[in-house]
C-alpha cells in the first residue's frame, strides 16, 4: 500500500514538473515566433536606412525625410522588442542598442565608407541575433526540423537579402554621382559573386524541398527571376562598363524588389513554421 | 544492458532537462531513502543505489559522447557552430557560456573566411589590373621606342636642313651683294645715259647753229651768183661796146669774154657751193633727226635704268629680308635640333621607366598571386 502511494506521489511530481516545463517552453516559443518577424522587419529597416544614408551622404539631401521616417520606425520596433526578455538578455541586443544610439547621433557626419561599415556591422549583429533567436525555436519546437532547412531559412536567406542590401548601399552613391572608382568596382564584383553563389545555393535548396506549395513555387520563381535580372543589371550597368547611366531611383527600386521578393519567401516559410508549431 | 541501467536518468533528463531532471532524481532518492528508513523497507535502498549508479553512468556516457563529438568537430576542416554537439548532449546545453563562446569563435572564423574570400577576389582583380598595366606598358614601350627612332631620324634630317639652310644663306648673301653691285652699275649706266642725252642736246644745238651758218652760206652764194650774173651782164655789155669799138675794142672784147667766162665759172662755183650746202643741210637735218631719236632712246634707257635700279633695290631689300628669315630659320632649326635631342633623351628615360613599370606590374602580379595563394581554400583549411 505504502509503495503504491509512493509511486503515485512520484508520478504526480514528474507529471506536474513536465507540464510546467512544457507550458513554459510553449510560451517561450510563442513569444519567439511573435517577435522573430519583428526583428526581421527591424533588419529590413536598417538596410533601408543604410541605402538612404548612402544617398544622403552623396548630396541627395531630400533623402533626410525618408531617413527620419525609417529611424522613427526602427525606434518603434526597438521599443516593442524591449518587452521580449529573452532577446533583451542577449549581449548582442545591448550591443545593438549602444551601436544604434551612436550611429543615429553621427550618421550625418560620417563618410560614405564609414557609414557603410557602421551600418553593415550593425546589421551583421542583428542578423546574428535573428539566427540565435531562430535557433532557440529549434530546441524548443517538438516538430522534427531539418537543421539545414533552419540554417537556410534563418541564415542563408537573410544573408542573401543582406548581400543584395550591401550591393544596393554601395551602388547608390555610384548612381547618384554617376561615377565609380576601382575599389567600388571590386566591392560590387565581389558582392555580385556572393549574390550569385548564395542565391544559387538557396534557390536550389528551396526548389528541392518537396514540402513547398504551389504558392511558394510561384514566389520562388519570381525571386529567381528578379535576382537574375539584378545580377544582369550589375554586370551591364556597373561591371562591364565605364560609364554609369542608371538612375539612382531605378537602381534603388530594382535592388529593393530583389530584397522584397526574397523576404516574401522568408515570411511565407515563417508563417508555415508558425502554423506547424 | 547499459541503456537499461541509464534508462531512468535518460528519460528524466530528456523530459525535464538536465537541471530539473537531476533535482528530480536527487529528490526521488531522498524520498526513497527516507521512506525505506521510516517504513523499514530495505529494498528501497537498492533502488536508490541503482538510481545513483544509473545517473553516474549516464553522466559518464554523456561526457564520453561529448568528448567524441568535440573530437569530430575539431577534426573537420570546415565547421559550422551548429555542428557543436549542444543539440546532441543536454550536458553542454547547461554550459551556456562555453557554447556561446564556441559559437562566437565559429562566427569569427566565418567572418575571417569571408574577409579572406574578399581579399582573394580583390587579389584576382589586382592580378587582372596588373596584367592590363603590363600590357599597356609594353605597348607604350614599343610606341616610345618607335617614337625615339623617328625622332633620331628627324634629328638627322634637321642636321641636313641646317646644312642646306647655311648654303641657302650663303647664296642669299651672294644675291644681296649682286643686287647691290647691279644697282650701282645701273645707276652708273643711267648717269652715262644722262650724259649721252646731254651731249646729244649739245650736238643738236650745234647742228642748229650749223643750220644758221648754212643759211648764211646760202645768202653768200646767192650774192656770189648775183655778182656773177651782174659780172656776166657787165662782160656782155663790155663785149657789145668792144664790138662797137671794132678793132680797138678787140682786146677789150677778149677781156670781156674772159670776164664773162670768169663770171660763168664763179656762178658755177657758187652753184656747186650751193648744192654742197644743200647736201650739208640735208645731212644736218638727218643728223638732227637721228640725234632726236638718240636723245629719246637715251632718255628711255635712262628711265629704264632708273626702273631697273628700283627693281634692283627691291631685290636687295627682299634679299635682306630673305637672309634675315633664313637666319631666323637657321636659329629655329638649331633650337629644334637641340629640342629633338632632348626629347630623344627623355624618351630613352621613358623607355627605361616603362621597362621598370613592366617589372613593377609583373612584381605586383606575383604579389597578388601570392596573396591569392595565401587566402586560397587550402590555406583557409589549414587555418581552421
Amino acid at each position: 500500500m505504502n509503495i503504491l502511494i509512493l509511486c503515485v506521489l512520484l508520478v504526480a511530481i514528474f507529471v506536474s514538473a513536465f507540464t510546467v516545463r512544457h507550458k513554459l517552453e510553449k510560451r517561450t516559443l510563442k513569444q519567439i515566433l511573435y517577435y522573430l518577424p519583428m526583428l526581421h522587419s527591424m533588419i529590413g529597416q536598417m538596410q533601408k536606412h543604410r541605402g538612404l544614408n548612402a544617398s544622403f551622404l552623396q548630396g541627395k539631401s531630400e533623402a533626410i525625410s525618408a531617413i527620419k521616417s525609417v529611424q522613427h520606425k526602427l525606434e518603434q520596433i526597438s521599443r516593442d522588442l524591449e518587452r521580449f526578455t529573452i532577446l533583451t538578455e542577449m549581449e548582442r541586443w545591448d550591443a545593438y542598442l549602444d551601436h544604434w544610439s551612436r550611429l543615429v547621433r553621427n550618421h550625418q557626419n560620417l563618410s560614405v565608407a564609414e557609414s557603410f561599415t557602421q551600418h553593415t556591422a550593425l546589421i551583421e549583429n542583428a542578423l546574428y541575433l535573428l539566427e540565435d533567436l531562430a535557433n532557440t525555436t529549434q530546441s524548443l519546437s517538438k516538430i522534427e526540423t531539418d537543421s539545414n532547412h533552419v540554417t537556410l531559412l534563418w541564415r542563408e536567406l537573410p544573408l542573401l537579402v543582406e548581400f543584395v542590401g550591401q550591393t544596393r548601399a554601395i551602388g547608390m552613391p555610384i548612381v547618384t554621382k554617376q561615377e565609380m572608382n576601382q575599389i567600388d568596382k571590386i566591392k560590387l564584383g565581389y558582392l555580385r559573386d556572393k549574390v550569385d553563389k548564395t542565391s544559387s545555393i538557396v534557390f536550389d535548396a528551396l526548389l528541392k524541398d518537396t514540402q513547398n506549395s504551389k504558392q511558394s513555387h510561384v514566389q520562388l520563381e519570381s525571386a529567381i527571376s528578379v535576382c537574375g535580372g539584378f545580377i544582369t543589371t550589375l554586370d551591364r550597368e556597373f561591371l562591364k562598363t565605364d560609364k554609369i547611366t542608371l538612375a539612382s531611383d531605378d537602381y534603388f527600386e530594382i535592388a529593393s524588389n530583389v530584397m522584397n521578393s526574397i523576404n516574401e519567401i522568408l515570411h511565407f516559410e515563417m508563417d508555415k513554421f508558425t502554423q506547424n508549431t | 544492458m547499459l541503456n537499461l541501467i541509464q534508462f531512468p536518468s535518460d528519460i528524466l533528463i530528456k523530459m525535464l532537462g538536465l537541471k530539473v531532471g537531476s533535482y528530480m532524481l536527487a529528490t526521488l532518492n531522498v524520498i526513497l531513502l527516507l521512506w525505506g528508513v521510516f517504513f523499514s523497507e530495505l529494498y528501497l535502498s537498492f533502488i536508490v543505489g541503482f538510481l545513483v549508479f544509473s545517473y553516474t553512468s549516464y553522466l559518464i556516457t554523456e561526457l564520453q559522447r561529448l568528448q567524441t563529438s568535440f573530437d569530430d568537430f575539431r577534426s573537420k576542416e570546415s565547421v559550422d557552430w551548429k555542428e557543436i554537439p549542444v543539440y546532441q548532449s543536454p550536458l553542454l546545453g547547461e554550459l551556456n557560456s562555453l557554447f556561446i563562446h564556441m559559437k562566437e569563435l565559429s562566427r569569427q572564423k566565418s567572418k575571417l573566411e569571408e574577409r579572406l574570400s574578399e581579399i582573394s577576389f580583390s587579389s584576382e582583380q589586382v592580378i587582372t589590373s596588373a596584367a592590363e598595366v603590363s600590357d599597356n606598358v609594353d605597348a607604350q614601350s614599343e610606341a616610345t621606342t618607335s617614337t625615339a627612332a623617328a625622332i633620331n631620324e628627324m634629328t638627322s634630317s634637321l642636321e641636313n636642313v641646317a646644312t642646306n639652310i647655311s648654303s641657302v644663306n650663303a647664296l642669299a648673301c651672294k644675291a644681296l651683294n649682286n643686287a647691290k653691285t647691279g644697282t650701282v652699275s645701273v645707276n652708273t649706266l643711267a648717269d652715262d645715259f644722262a650724259i649721252v642725252h646731254k651731249d646729244v642736246e649739245q650736238t643738236r644745238d650745234a647742228m642748229d647753229i650749223l643750220g644758221t651758218y648754212t643759211d648764211k652760206m646760202f645768202d653768200l652764194t646767192s650774192s656770189i651768183q648775183n655778182i656773177a650774173e651782174q659780172t656776166n651782164l657787165l662782160a656782155l655789155n663790155a663785149s657789145i661796146e668792144a664790138a662797137r669799138a671794132g678793132e680797138a675794142g678787140r682786146g677789150f672784147s677778149v677781156v670781156a669774154d674772159e670776164v664773162r667766162t670768169l663770171a660763168a665759172d664763179s656762178r658755177k662755183c657758187a652753184d656747186d657751193i650751193n648744192s654742197g650746202i644743200v647736201s650739208v643741210n640735208d645731212q644736218r637735218l638727218q643728223v638732227i633727226n637721228s640725234m632726236s631719236l638718240v636723245a629719246e632712246q637715251a632718255n628711255e634707257c635712262c628711265q629704264k635704268a632708273l626702273n631697273a635700279t628700283n627693281v634692283l633695290q627691291d631685290i636687295q631689300s627682299e634679299s635682306e629680308q630673305v637672309q634675315k628669315r633664313i637666319m631666323e630659320i637657321s636659329v629655329n632649326t638649331e633650337q629644334q635640333a637641340q629640342a629633338t635631342i632632348e626629347i630623344s633623351n627623355n624618351i630613352e628615360h621613358i623607355v627605361e621607366r616603362a621597362t621598370a613599370n613592366t617589372n613593377v606590374a609583373a612584381e605586383t602580379k606575383r604579389v597578388a598571386n601570392y596573396l591569392r595563394s595565401v587566402t586560397s581554400a587550402e590555406t583557409q583549411g589549414k587555418i581552421a
